[in-house]
């Protein structure tokens, strides 16, 4: 890059950044853990319609009968964590980017039986990498409260995986695929000292992938879910207690 | 289900001596609805009446500092039964799903200066599930434990010294394996009874401490 665009670039960055700092701009790096519930949505795909006769994936895969030796299949019940940056700009107005990594811990394997009743091994599993950008508002309750509601769009990567074995069906893919789901966040900040907060989020994609081809098979990667996710936050400047 | 419920009552006890001076216990009795019951509206090309419940409920809500626990009593009853009306989705026809619950939420409060909480957490039930599904060709009685999961998320306002109001949402994963056959082809059972989904609840506080 040349000297001149390194200049440039500095300037405009400058020059955004100077009407934040006369709002009264703060900053924050902040660090959560969670659960993401239903990750994935039904998992539907089109070895399952098309082979097994399931047109509601894992919603619908639990089949049992008298002397079958089957296992419910639980839907996937996923683990997240991830940072986030927060700006409160003006007292009232926020800012948010995250970067989170989601991953199913439990559900999702099984057996249950094909369409000739013979059982079926069935395995589910799914990891999801999201950066939301949200922008909204944050309400401070006294000096040791804050709630804040933002919302905005997420870039999101999947990677759904799914086998089924029977003594007479195999089958099995994976899926990878991105897209822009909407994403909205609902957070209440408790400050232990001025610039040290325990947080609680309850965040809520929607969106899928196009339909993704992988060999024979077909499938979408659903992002819709909600998280609920607890950390920290810790702002550079003052902002609980004896803050703005 | 009794060792389910007195290891609930265990936990729940087990956190009580950590309360302090500023820390609250509350009792309290709530109204609330379930819509879409059993989750129909999601089943594929379906066309359906959804059911609606509504649930009578009572908790014991503690908060210790920044943090609450609490620990219920829910029963669900049956406002209009679900139906397939285009009967799209096998030998599907009616439900109606009902349940005894015994709901424990661990999470954070959040003081809205001294005015109430607002409050987010996690937690799960233990359901006894109740009612009935009917196919095309059979009615299945439902007798079922179901072990949820969920998130909720509230508010609660402190009306007098005593009193409060609170509402809540909650929203539960769980369902049943396979119970009725909706499908004429075959002899198995394949649909699963579905007791996920979002609850709201509306409800009077009695601050006992």
């Amino acid at each position: 890059m040349s000297n001149r665009k390194i200049i440039i670039a500095a300037a405009v960055l400058l020059l955004l950044a100077s009407p934040a700092y006369a709002l009264k701009t703060v900053v924050s790096l902040g660090a959560n853990l969670g659960l993401a519930p239903d990750m994935g949505g039904n998992l539907r795909s089109g070895f399952q319609e098309n082979v097994l006769g399931v047109s509601n994936g894992i919603d619908g895969i639990n089949r049992s009968m008298d002397g079958a030796d089957t296992e419910k299949i639980n839907k996937l019940l996923g683990a997240c964590g991830g940072i986030d940056f927060k700006v409160v700009f003006a007292t009232y107005f926020l800012f948010r980017m995250q970067a989170n990594f989601a991953m199913n811990f439990f559900g999702g394997r099984g057996a249950s039986l094909d369409q000739a009743e013979n059982e079926l091994k069935a395995e589910y599993s799914l990891w999801i990498v999201d950066i939301p950008f949200m922008l909204g508002a944050s309400i401070p309750f006294g000096n040791i409260v804050r709630i804040s509601l933002c919302g905005g769009m997420a870039f999101a990567y999947g990677s759904y995986s799914n086998s089924f074995k029977s003594s007479a069906v195999s089958g099995g893919a994976t899926f990878d695929g991105w897209t822009f789901p909407w994403v909205i966040m609902l957070t209440g900040e408790y400050f232990f000292r001025e610039d040290i907060a325990i947080t609680a989020t309850l965040g809520y994609y929607n969106g899928a992938t196009d339909t993704i081809k992988s060999g024979s098979d077909y499938s979408k990667i659903d992002f819709a879910g909600f998280r609920l996710n607890i950390g920290f936050s810790y702002y550079f400047v003052n902002i609980g207690r004896k803050g703005t | 289900m009794i060792k389910a419920l007195i290891t609930l009552f265990i936990l729940y006890a087990a956190l009580c001596p950590s309360i302090r001076a500023n820390d609250n216990i509350g009792l309290a009795a709530h109204l609330g609805l379930q819509y879409d019951v059993g989750n129909l509206s999601s089943l594929p090309g379906a066309q359906v009446s959804p059911q609606i419940n509504v649930i009578l409920g009572a908790r014991v809500k503690t908060d210790i500092r920044f943090a609450f626990i609490q620990l219920g009593l829910e029963q669900s009853f049956l406002a209009s039964e679900g139906e397939i009306l285009n009967n799209s989705y096998g030998g599907l026809r009616k439900t109606s799903i009902q349940y005894l619950a015994f709901p424990l939420y661990g999470g954070l409060n959040f003081p809205l200066r001294d005015s109430g909480k607002f409050y987010i957490g996690a937690g799960g039930a233990w359901m006894i599930g109740s009612g009935y599904v009917k196919s095309s060709t059979a009615k299945k009685n439902l007798r079922k434990i179901v072990f949820s999961h969920g998130l909720t998320a509230g508010v609660q306002i402190r009306l007098t010294r005593d009193f409060g109001l609170y509402l809540d949402w909650e929203l539960l994963y769980g369902d049943n394996g396979p119970v009725i056959d909706i499908d004429p082809a075959h002899d198995w059972k394949n649909f699963t009874v579905d007791y996920s989904g979002n609850r709201f609840h509306c409800g009077v506080f009695y601050y006992v401490k």
